[in-house]
């Protein structure tokens, strides 16, 4: 039976998570330190001691995510105390600092916590809320099927524009041979299409071939729109007809895919931040605490 | 309805291996879905793919889904099928074939094989995070863990420990310096430290001791003496405890009053013997009375002597051995100064703060008073006075003064008659006279001046019996420090009259005590938690680094 993270047993976690928030501000409130309030009270103390057990509790997820054959609570009870636990120690992280932020390391560890912790909430948002929309833009398929689905209308253009001849079959070829999506990570999140094809332009009474931009298959539909115009043989016109048809699918086809490659890696780029922060925040928390007290 | 789909296998043309299938079915469907009555698997088709269906006598075909069907070379949602019209469905292709008898309409279905045409490669294209290369989010992990650990914790600390890096380290351009460390800025006073944190920091994993503060503040006063027998009660107490280092400029010295009433609210509880000081937590709301600390006069050892601090009563009178009348001198038709005018004195005519702003300055007999309590003894000679503050030498001066007078009134009129020759000189004579005069005038004027007149208008003077030609004046001390324990600015209370805290106008006689009491001070000074009036903490007034003055009884 499937359930949200969010709600296992209740939303039991939410309830631990609210205890610690509503009680360590109450604490806080209440806590009238002599001098300011800093690390360095009982409370400061409690709060820093507190803080700490939670992020290694919150870190040792990584660890039973990989425990497959692990009983120690369920893979989802544990996702549901890693996501309530990790906002509560926003707050009890950021009441122990007692507000004295600077320059320094300690304020450096508060800041990739904090930095984690937003990551979190930011993967928390994307897998509440993208799987239902990267099933809606498939709409029914898989990537694999887009792909397939783009290379059969390639394949139907490639056989429709031999009856058509110049310009519009080397249009057609160069626009498949040229197909370019994906790449780079920027690429990738942004849902670049650096599809080029080649197109003949005309310079007085020399014509010549230039490659320029294709995205999402427009300019070779401008193309194919442009000939249908200028056409006066009604066979012709037909076949452009059929390839422009083919071509305005493969170019939702490519606009589902472009949506698809940019929804999947949002939905996994914020681990890319969570985890590596994650070390990074155990190191200085570290260094934080020894230096706290080697310094005493 | 009866449908004929006849699947074609292997071979071509007439020779083409064929198996025919019967369907009855209301309406065809076709799609991947176990549920369609044509069944054609394959990712490209839908599960619902299209449906043909009868109607009006036309048999029409319509897409399901969005990929639509491809009848004869062109897209289309619904179409009417006539003979040998071509569909094209994923990678099959249905030709409607001419009806034989029996059935209401028969396909051909063939699986086309995959074209040797241009075609979008997947393969060629990186669409995953997880596929591009240094994508790896567990070696950023470690790497980001080494790189912090290593520079954030094991070379720093290696770098404290051995001294002799410490110095390149701290030169070196780009690396953080020890400011990185810091949990806050230093207070500027303790920037002359600069970046030497071993400076107070002596040992790893240990607090700051005190020693390490008293290395720079040597004279600092301790809060009681060492001689003190409760100093345990401060057994675990460091400068620190009250002086929070690295919270920046204003908060090294806390004046929140919870420092000191931490102990000064339960004393009785904390010390072995009754304290010396009663309870107080805060200004208004718990405080004593004020103690006044008195100067009380040794005859044995002619000395003055501070006494310990003895609270205000109505029989507390202050013993300076001074007489004066504050009413009389304040007097708002005025006093008659030496002139015989009338003068209208006010406070500041003789009290002034003195430089710093805290105290009074001292009160001067020859500033304050002598301009119209002069020591004149002559009045034929008002100018001439006697020294003040030196009773010795009073007669002294009286004597040389009338003898110089006898010399120049009567002996040299005595010298005009001039001398017979051969006759006795009757210098002997003159002398006799003389010295008897001198004497006798001395000497009344002396008791004149002394008993009557000029010394005894402010000052206790006796005779002494045995030695009729001299005097005793009490000596006269005014106190300084009346409030021992505490700081009165009377600069910064300069925006009050002195009559609103001291009833000086009131005051005919030197022994009354001027000072106001605490609820005078209370008028206007509340509590440190206080929503109205002037909040006002322990350290308004104290200091808790006062040895000096504060404990006279319990100093070694």
């Amino acid at each position: 039976m499937h359930g949200s993270f969010l709600s296992h047993r209740g939303g039991a976690w939410l309830w631990v998570a609210l205890f610690l928030v509503f009680s360590s501000v109450l604490a806080y409130v209440w806590h009238e330190p002599l001098g300011t309030p800093n690390g360095g009270t009982w409370l400061g103390y409690t709060l820093g001691t507190l803080a700490t057990l939670l992020i290694v509790v919150l870190t040792l997820f990584g660890v039973r995510k990989r425990a497959y054959f692990s009983h120690f609570g369920s893979l989802k009870g544990w996702l549901s105390a890693h996501v309530y636990l990790g906002g509560s120690l926003l707050v009890l992280a950021t009441l122990h600092t007692g507000f004295q932020f600077g320059l320094n390391i300690h304020t450096l560890a508060w800041a990739l916590m904090v930095l984690v912790i937003v990551s979190g909430f930011y993967g928390v948002w994307v897998y509440w809320r993208y799987p239902a929309r990267i099933t809606r833009n498939r709409e029914g398929m898989t990537r694999a099927m887009i792909f397939s689905e783009i290379a059969d209308i390639d394949r139907k253009a490639s056989l429709v524009v031999e009856g058509l001849g110049s310009p519009a079959d080397r249009m057609v070829i160069t626009s498949i041979q040229r197909f370019s999506i994906g790449g780079g990570a920027w690429q990738q999140l942004s849902g670049g299409d650096r599809s080029r094809i080649m197109v003949a332009v005309n310079k007085g009474k020399q014509s010549s071939w230039k490659q320029v931009a294709n995205p999402t298959q427009q300019r070779l539909l401008d193309e194919l729109t442009g000939l249908l115009a200028r056409s006066a043989d009604p066979q012709e016109a037909a076949l452009l007809q059929e390839l422009i048809d083919l071509i305005s699918r493969k170019a939702k086809l490519v606009r589902q895919l472009l949506a698809d490659i940019r929804l999947q890696g949002l939905m996994e780029i914020w681990l890319y931040c969570h985890i590596p922060l994650t070390m990074a925040l155990l190191a200085t928390l570290l260094a934080h605490i020894v230096s706290v007290f080697f310094y005493w | 309805m009866y449908v004929l789909i006849r699947r074609l296998g292997a071979g071509s043309g007439p020779t083409r291996t064929f198996q025919d299938e019967e369907l009855a079915v209301d309406q065809l469907s076709i799609g991947r879905g176990t549920d369609q009555e044509l069944l054609l698997p394959g990712e490209r088709v839908a599960y619902r793919h299209a449906e043909i269906s009868l109607s009006a006598g036309q048999y029409r075909i319509r897409a399901l889904g969005s990929a639509g069907v491809t009848l004869n070379g062109r897209s289309c949602k619904v179409a009417v099928l006539n003979s040998g019209d071509q569909i094209l469905i994923g990678d099959y292709r249905l030709v409607v074939l001419p009806t034989p008898e029996g059935v209401d309409l028969a396909l051909s279905l063939e699986v086309l094989e995959q074209q040797d045409a241009p075609a979008v490669d997947p393969t060629l294209f990186t669409t995953r995070l997880d596929a591009l290369p240094h994508w790896r989010s567990r070696r950023w992990a470690w790497l980001l863990f080494s790189v912090m650990l290593l520079g954030a914790l094991l070379l720093p600390a290696l770098v404290a420990l051995q001294s002799n890096w410490q110095s390149s380290f701290r030169d070196t351009p780009l690396v953080p310096d020890d400011s990185f460390w810091l949990s806050g800025p230093l207070h500027s006073m303790h920037s002359t430290i600069g970046k030497d944190c071993q400076a107070c920091h002596t040992s790893p994993f240990s607090r700051v001791k005190n020693e390490a503060c008293m290395e720079c503040h040597t004279d600092t006063a301790m809060h009681i003496s060492e001689s003190h027998p409760d100093t345990s009660m401060f057994e675990g107490e460091r400068c620190a405890s009250c002086h929070h280092e690295h919270n920046g400029e204003k908060r090294m010295v806390f004046d929140d009053q919870r420092f000191c009433a931490d102990c000064h609210g339960e004393l009785q509880h904390r010390m072995s013997d009754t304290p010396t000081v009663e309870q107080a937590t805060d200004f208004y709301a718990d405080h004593p009375e004020f103690r006044l600390s008195m100067l009380q006069w040794q005859p044995q050892s002619q000395s003055w002597l501070q006494s310990p601090r003895q609270t205000v009563a109505e029989s507390l009178q202050e013993n300076s051995h001074l007489t004066f009348d504050h009413a009389e001198h304040l007097d708002p038709l005025g006093i008659k100064n030496e002139d015989g005018d009338w003068q209208v004195l006010s406070c500041n005519s003789c009290h002034q703060v003195a430089a710093g702003g805290i105290n009074m300055a001292p009160i001067k007999m020859e500033q304050h008073c002598g301009s119209c309590h002069a020591l004149s003894f002559d009045l034929q000679d008002p100018q001439r006075v006697v020294p003040h503050g030196k009773p010795d030498q009073v007669l002294a001066n009286l004597r040389e003064y009338y003898a110089a007078q006898f010399l120049r009134h009567r002996a040299a009129a005595a010298d005009a008659r001039g001398t017979r020759p051969g006759m006795r000189s009757n210098l002997s004579e003159l002398q006799r006279e003389g010295t008897l005069w001198v004497e006798k005038k001395s000497m009344a004027v002396a008791e004149d001046l002394f008993e009557r007149r000029a010394c005894a208008t402010c000052h206790q003077v006796e005779r002494n019996l045995k030695q009729p030609e001299k005097w005793l004046v009490k000596p006269v001390q005014l106190n300084k420090k009346w409030l021992a324990a505490s700081q009165f600015p009377h600069a910064r209370h300069s925006q009050s009259e002195c009559a609103d805290c001291h009833a000086a106008a009131q005051s005919t006689q030197a022994e009354d005590i001027l000072i106001p009491d605490i609820a005078v001070c209370q008028e206007c000074h509340k509590g440190q938690q206080a929503t109205q009036g002037l909040r006002s903490g322990c350290i308004s007034c104290h200091s808790y680094h006062q040895l000096e003055g504060a404990h006279p009884g319990v100093r070694p």
